[in-house]
């Protein structure tokens, strides 16, 4: 947009330039009237002179000037008559130059007034231009309230939305978590049952096979071995696999021997608690020197 | 070093981690029964008057580890296949010793099992054997090493010797002294050296080849060397005064003996090859029965210098000395077990003298022998049994005692004195 103004003020500013070149090196009106005006002063003061002068002198004289008289009246008329030709050329000079002037001015003004017209135009179409423009400006303000209103409007009611949201979820946790402890409760109070069961088998455990070990005489109490005893629900040791070595066999296979022989082992009758010993690590580290 | 240290970390680290998976229980066991492990032996088949099977069983007992349990004399399996493992599972037999023999001639042929009925290992060891008739006694003992040292993890003493001096008074003739040589029990004695004269104080050489020993055979005290296999002897001092109590050192290069040369008895090292001598203790007290601990870096032995006699450790690198005795006021005759962990002393408490061990750590004092006249104790190679010499009636005899003191049992008496005995190495 701006380069098409910028195009018309340069436009305008060019015409204006021009036309102030012109006006500025086009010939003065006061110059020219001041060379017209000249020729007009010389005229007649010749008359008086002539009256006290002789008959025939005055005859000849009268003759003569009579002549003179004609003669000065002729020459008198011929340049009366160069002067009036000459004023004439200078009117019609004068005309001429002034219709040329007028044409000029007719021209300028034609000019000034097209370039008016012009610059008023431009200045009607700048003037839309910057309606239009303040306009869509206007509009875009608006638009854009309107718009911050509606995102207003729309966070708003999404957070009026998550809250509710977030209050309905928060209280769906909240009865959850009740649920949930209360039935914790419930499986603590169990498993508090189960534990405790766990816990007197777990002693009865090593109680039978602590019976049944024989500690390999002067066994060295820095080594321990781990088994994994596979229990079936009666107790029965299913398999012993020795999962680390002691690296002494005797000590590996007196614990050993000790586990089998404790077989059956006693063990929970609840098959909660009991599913707790179906697989068992035992570690066997004697702390007794013999 | 580091970077072995992190590394070494690292597989700990690792290993941890395999072997210790997750489990819902995890149980430790920290207390085992004291006791003998309960064994059964069923007699081999076809061992009707040669004992083999009764010496293995003589042997086991012997060492206080075992028990053998009365089982249903229907139950007599000779071999594995035979054998009904759910009766024997149920028998409280942890271990069973099963076998057969097969005569030709003089010749026998012999099968021994050690089955293990509980574990799902049963057969623990199956061996052959083919041997005369006159090797039985000798096999046995070998089966009985194998079997201990699979049940305890010990090496067995059962094919050890005990050399012994025996002394035989007769109202008739002069005494004789006998350096004699028998199975670890007393049995198949066989004399190496007859004397006249005093034949005193044998000691083992480490790998069992050689004896040296304290004889007057010339008036006077004198070490020699015998070779036991061949009876060569050699005489290594005659020094004035003294020669005695030697103990050969581990290496077997050097022998440290009692010299009273420079006066009071002395201690001294005797390089075997240069015969080069190294005075070790100095002073007027008395210094004997000297005995190299098993790492060869020490000497115990006993001193006066202290008022009483007590048990002192010679440090051989610096020959600095410590006293090892303070419970009462008489220890002697030391002998430090192989694992350097107790040592085993003549201990006198009110009027009689016994054999008792120290531990080396705590310092206490436990008697093992309670017979008053007891003597000259020889800790067995594997630091299990000691041999000591007692008074049966006014005579020498020689008795074994296990380290616990449960198991305590007499040698096959002689006609003589026994005295001095000496266990064997295992060579």
């Amino acid at each position: 947009m701006s380069w098409l103004y910028s195009k018309a003020l340069g436009m305008s500013l060019l015409l204006h330039t021009v036309i102030l070149i012109f006006l500025l090196y086009s010939p003065s009106h006061t110059a020219k009237n001041y060379t017209i005006k000249k020729p007009i002063k010389p005229v007649s003061t010749e008359v008086i002179k002539t009256v006290a002068i002789s008959s025939e002198t005055i005859e000849s004289a009268i003759n003569k000037i009579k002549a003179d008289k004609q003669r000065k009246q002729q020459q008198e008329l011929a340049k009366s008559n160069r002067l009036k030709a000459l004023a004439e050329q200078a009117r019609k000079q004068r005309i001429l130059e002034q219709q040329k002037l007028n044409k000029i001015k007719r021209n300028q003004k034609k000019a000034l007034s097209k370039q008016r017209a012009l610059l008023a135009k431009q200045q009607k179409e700048q003037a839309l231009i910057e309606k239009n423009k303040q306009k869509l400006k206007r509009l875009k303000a608006r638009l854009a309230k309107e718009e911050a209103e509606e995102r207003k409007r729309i966070a708003k009611l999404k957070a009026e939305q998550a809250k509710q949201l977030e209050a309905k979820r928060l209280e769906e946790e909240k009865r959850k978590q009740e649920a949930q402890h209360q039935a914790e409760l419930k499986k603590r109070q169990q498993q508090q049952l189960v534990d405790a069961e766990v816990d007197r088998y777990k002693a009865l455990i090593i109680r039978a096979i602590s019976q049944n070990w024989i500690l390999p005489p002067g066994v060295d109490q820095s080594l321990s071995c781990q088994f994994k005893l596979s229990l079936e629900p009666s107790g029965e040791v299913k398999k012993v696999e020795l999962i680390k070595s002691s690296g002494d066999p005797v000590l590996d296979r007196s614990a050993q021997t000790a586990i089998y022989h404790a077989s059956p082992l006693p063990v929970p009758t609840t098959p909660a608690a009991f599913n707790v010993f179906k697989v068992v690590s035992l570690t066997v580290r004697p702390e007794r020197e013999t | 070093m580091n970077i072995i240290k992190i590394f070494q970390v690292t597989i700990m680290l690792i290993l941890t981690m395999i072997y210790s998976p997750l489990y819902a229980v995890d149980l430790e066991v920290t207390h085992g029964q004291n006791k003998a492990l309960p064994i059964a032996l069923v007699p081999f088949d076809g061992d009707n008057n040669l004992g083999l099977s009764k010496t293995i069983k003589k042997d086991l007992s012997r060492t206080g580890s075992f028990k053998f349990i009365k089982y249903d004399s229907n139950e007599k399996p000779h071999n594995a296949l035979q054998t009904n493992f759910n009766y024997w599972r149920q028998s409280g037999a942890n271990y069973l010793i099963i076998g057969n023999i097969e005569q030709q001639g003089s010749q026998l042929s012999v099968h021994v099992q050690l089955l293990d009925p509980v574990a799902k290992a049963h057969i623990l060891l199956s061996k052959e054997y083919k041997i005369s008739k006159d090797q039985s006694r000798a096999l046995a003992h070998h089966i009985s090493n194998m079997i201990y040292q699979q049940l305890t993890g010990n090496k067995g003493i059962f094919s050890t010797r005990l050399a012994y001096i025996d002394v035989e008074r007769t109202q008739k003739h002069k005494p004789k002294y006998k350096l004699v040589i028998s199975d670890y029990d007393g049995t198949n004695p066989q004399t190496l050296l007859v004397s006249t004269q005093p034949i005193m104080s044998p000691s083992w050489s480490p790998d069992g080849q050689y004896i040296a020993y304290v004889s007057f055979e010339n008036k006077k005290a004198e070490i020699y060397v015998v070779d036991v296999s061949t009876g060569r002897r050699n005489r290594l001092t005659s020094f004035p005064g003294i020669n005695g109590a030697p103990s050969w050192s581990p290496d077997g290069r050097q022998l440290v003996v009692v010299l009273s040369k420079s006066g009071s008895p002395n201690l001294y090292l005797i390089d075997l090859n240069s015969r080069k001598l190294t005075q070790l203790t100095r002073g007027m007290s008395i210094n004997t029965e000297p005995k190299f601990t098993a790492d060869g870096k020490a000497i115990t032995f006993t001193s006066n210098r202290g008022g009483s006699p007590q048990i002192y450790q010679l440090n051989l690198s610096n020959h600095a000395i410590k006293r090892l005795t303070f419970d009462g006021n008489y220890n002697a005759s030391a002998h430090m077990t192989p694992k350097q962990k107790k040592l085993v002393i003549l201990h006198r408490r009110s009027k009689s003298f016994s054999i008792a061990v120290q531990d080396l750590k705590s310092g206490s004092v436990t008697p093992i022998s309670f017979s008053k006249q007891d003597e000259s104790p020889s800790v067995s190679p594997n630091g299990k049994m000691v041999v000591y010499a007692t008074k049966v009636n006014g005579k020498g005899r020689l008795r074994i005692s296990t380290l616990d003191g449960k198991v305590n049992f007499k040698l096959p008496p002689s006609y003589g004195d026994m005295q001095e005995p000496a266990w064997s190495p295992y060579a």
